[in-house]
């Protein structure tokens, strides 16, 4: 038996757990749009079905990691929604990034409690490609019932923490911290892999 | 034998002690209701007041309808509102809102049905009504039309009525404030016949050319031979005088009052817990839903009424994106509000009513069903219509852009893109509502100066200079000098 077969024949078991090697994933991603963070990132890119939880100050350019993946969702008719945003969402720049803007839907909460609520009917309605929010702090059972959401609608749930949260039932955490090129990024947590890699991105 | 056909028979003898004597029964006769102040009432304008409404007409504000006081004080229809002042400075004047008047239209027409089955509001300002079929009923014309003034009464709405055989006939009477009856299809003409020829909707260049030729009168009309006044005036000259006299049908769009529905059911006990009386809210939504099914209809909205004994009853509304017919969704939706919003008192009654009927629409599918599933675009309403009910009538908004250079009006929230301009200059993600004033130490620019001048036309302009620039936490910013400001500096957006 050679390797390749080998190889075949434990990715067909998804009950076995490999280790560093994060081939043994069976979620849907999508490529982040930069190569540096895919190759990083288990799957080769954001998770499809999945809860993203970053860790960053509003404005230091956390929002163009994601540009292109909601530019190639949008334009494979899949609503991006943003709930709850700390400002304006701006539509010329979302025009620019490249996002087909008729998917773009915009819900403003006048209560906390109102935030997970919408990201789950959003998530699983199977319609939304990624839902954003910034709600204050979500504990571990609605992140855990946002998880299940997401795979359910297989779309990207994106959540911008004011508070940290331990939680263990995020898909991947990242910190991002502005840099002098750029964007330091951490990955502080990935399903499916055991690596915590930090590198910085040029945008 | 005889008599049970005459008994039969589809068109009953009129009783002769009536008043007036019907002539040949199978024709028409019009009744024009026309509202001379209209376009005050409709406004709420006060007629004891000196008040006018305005409209603009060949490029100048003119006044349309002027009140009895203003009158008095010699201001008339046509007059520019500086000339109005200054005869009578207390005058007040308004603009005209057709939309309001047209809804006043309707709500008169709603109480005319009780009276006739054809109503129509096919000419402007005013109701006609046919009422020859209805006239046994009521009892003679006078009879039936001090009822439909009586009716009209509880409005602020004053008519003037007039009655003849033809719509156009009792239209021009009644604008002519001429409230006259004619029954007589003979005598029309020679009724009609003294009234001047500038009653007729006719363009003024033709008016003066027939007052030149020395015609004054309509009887002067009717007396030319007919091919000579449409080779000389045009076909629309004569016919508009066959209208008049009834040798031309013409056909009025009957009005129908807008579908509602209503229903409501008592409880044998006050209810207090959601789960014993929501089956009862099940069942009226299973009568609204047939009720649609059955006229091929959809609802854009339901409002549901849960009665109270001594209190005012709660009223749940809701609001549907796209017409909508299926029970089970209101009644999710309904549930999720109930559960939300705890009751002030047990529940005595319930009642579902609707009043935004609208045409089913099926949704479209491609030929091929290629990419998408049948069902989805319903499926992803009925979660935006959840989303809604939720979050409130104007949470959830679909942003879109504008031609625009100003940066706070390129951004509009209605779905409407327009493709990117590849030239313009990165913009942030974020835009603050209200921009920051902002100091520029410890800030550095990134970029050179985008001068942004635009907006003289109408009452914001703006003359700014936009850089993106870095503060000391790392965070890209939008920033612009506004050199109507004295140079002042301020934060616009945040570049996510």
């Amino acid at each position: 038996m050679n390797a390749t077969s080998l190889d075949q024949l434990l990715r067909a078991q998804t009950g076995i757990w490999r280790g560093l090697h994060s081939q043994n994933q069976n979620w849907r991603t999508i490529a982040s749009g930069f190569a540096e963070l895919d190759a990083l990132l288990p799957g080769g890119g954001w998770p499809l079905g999945g809860v993203l939880e970053i860790l960053s100050p509003l404005g230091i350019g956390e929002l163009s990691l994601l540009l292109p993946a909601m530019a190639s969702l949008s334009q494979s008719k899949r609503w991006i929604a943003w709930i709850a945003p700390p400002q304006q969402v701006y539509a010329p720049a979302l025009l620019q990034a490249g996002i087909d803007a008729s998917y773009v839907l915009v819900a403003d909460c006048r209560q906390e409690a109102d935030i997970p609520w919408s990201l789950e009917k959003l998530l699983r309605s199977g319609r939304c490609g990624m839902a954003l929010a910034w709600p204050r702090r979500l504990s571990d059972h609605q992140i855990r019932r946002l998880q299940l959401a997401a795979e359910a609608g297989s779309a990207l749930a994106v959540l911008f923490p004011k508070q940290r949260s331990g939680s263990g039932y995020t898909a991947l955490r990242l910190e991002v911290r502005p840099a002098k090129t750029g964007l330091a990024l951490h990955i502080l947590k990935a399903r499916g892999s055991l690596q915590r890699a930090s590198l910085t991105l040029a945008l | 034998m005889a008599a049970t056909a005459r008994a039969l028979s589809p068109t009953p003898q009129k009783p002769a002690a009536l008043g007036v004597k019907p002539n040949a029964a199978d024709k028409q006769l019009w009744l024009c209701a026309y509202f001379p102040d209209l376009t005050l009432t409709a406004l709420h304008l006060d007629l004891g007041q000196a008040v006018a409404s305005a409209m603009p007409y060949k490029g100048q504000t003119r006044l349309h309808t002027v009140s009895a006081p203003a009158r008095q004080a010699g201001v008339e229809s046509g007059m520019t509102p500086a000339a109005a002042l200054a005869l009578c400075p207390g005058v007040s004047i308004h603009n005209r809102d057709p939309f309001a008047e047209r809804q006043v239209l309707q709500q008169l027409a709603e109480i005319a049905l009780d009276f006739s089955p054809w109503v129509s509001l096919d000419q402007p300002d005013c109701l006609l009504l046919e009422i020859r079929s209805c006239l046994t009923l009521f009892g003679g014309i006078e009879r039936l039309q001090d009822k439909l003034r009586t009716a009209w009464q509880t409005t602020r709405h004053r008519p003037l009525i007039a009655i003849s055989p033809t719509p156009t006939a009792s239209n021009l009477l009644a604008r002519l404030s001429l409230e006259t009856t004619i029954t007589a299809p003979q005598a029309l003409c020679s009724a009609l016949g003294p009234l001047p020829i500038a009653a007729l909707a006719l363009d003024d260049r033709l008016l003066h050319r027939l007052l030149r030729t020395g015609i004054r009168q309509l009887t002067d009309l009717w007396r030319l031979p007919r091919d000579g006044l449409a080779k000389r005036y045009g076909a629309g000259l004569l016919q508009q005088l066959d209208r008049l006299a009834g040798q031309q049908t013409q056909i009025l769009q009957a009005f129908h009052s807008p579908p509602c529905f209503q229903a409501s059911r008592e409880m044998p006990i006050e209810l207090e817990r959601i789960e014993h009386f929501f089956p009862a809210i099940e069942q009226l939504a299973g009568e609204f839903a047939a009720f649609l099914k059955t006229r091929d209809a959809t609802t854009l909205g339901i409002t549901l009424e849960l009665q109270h004994h001594g209190r005012p009853a709660t009223c749940l509304a809701l609001d549907f994106r796209a017409g909508n017919r299926d029970p089970k969704h209101w009644c999710g939706l309904l549930s999720e509000k109930l559960e939300r919003s705890p009751l002030p008192a047990p529940v005595l009654a319930i009642g579902l009513l609707s009043a935004a009927i609208v045409p089913f629409q099926p949704e479209r599918f491609s030929l091929f069903h290629d990419h998408e599933k049948p069902d989805s675009n319903a499926e992803w309403q009925a979660v935006l219509d959840q989303l809604q009910a939720r979050l409130g009538h104007k949470a959830l908004k679909f942003p879109g852009t504008q031609a625009d250079h100003r940066p706070e009006r390129a951004m509009i929230d209605q779905p409407n893109w327009l493709t990117a301009n590849p030239d313009l200059a990165p913009r942030p993600l974020w835009l603050l509502a209200n921009p920051e004033p902002v100091r520029l130490n410890g800030l550095s620019l990134l970029s050179s100066a985008e001068r942004i001048e635009s907006g003289w036309w109408d009452d914001q302009p703006i003359r700014r200079d936009y850089h993106s620039a870095q503060d000391q936490r790392g965070r890209k910013l939008w920033v612009y000098r506004d050199l109507n400001a004295r140079h002042q500096w301020f934060l616009h957006g945040l570049f996510g």
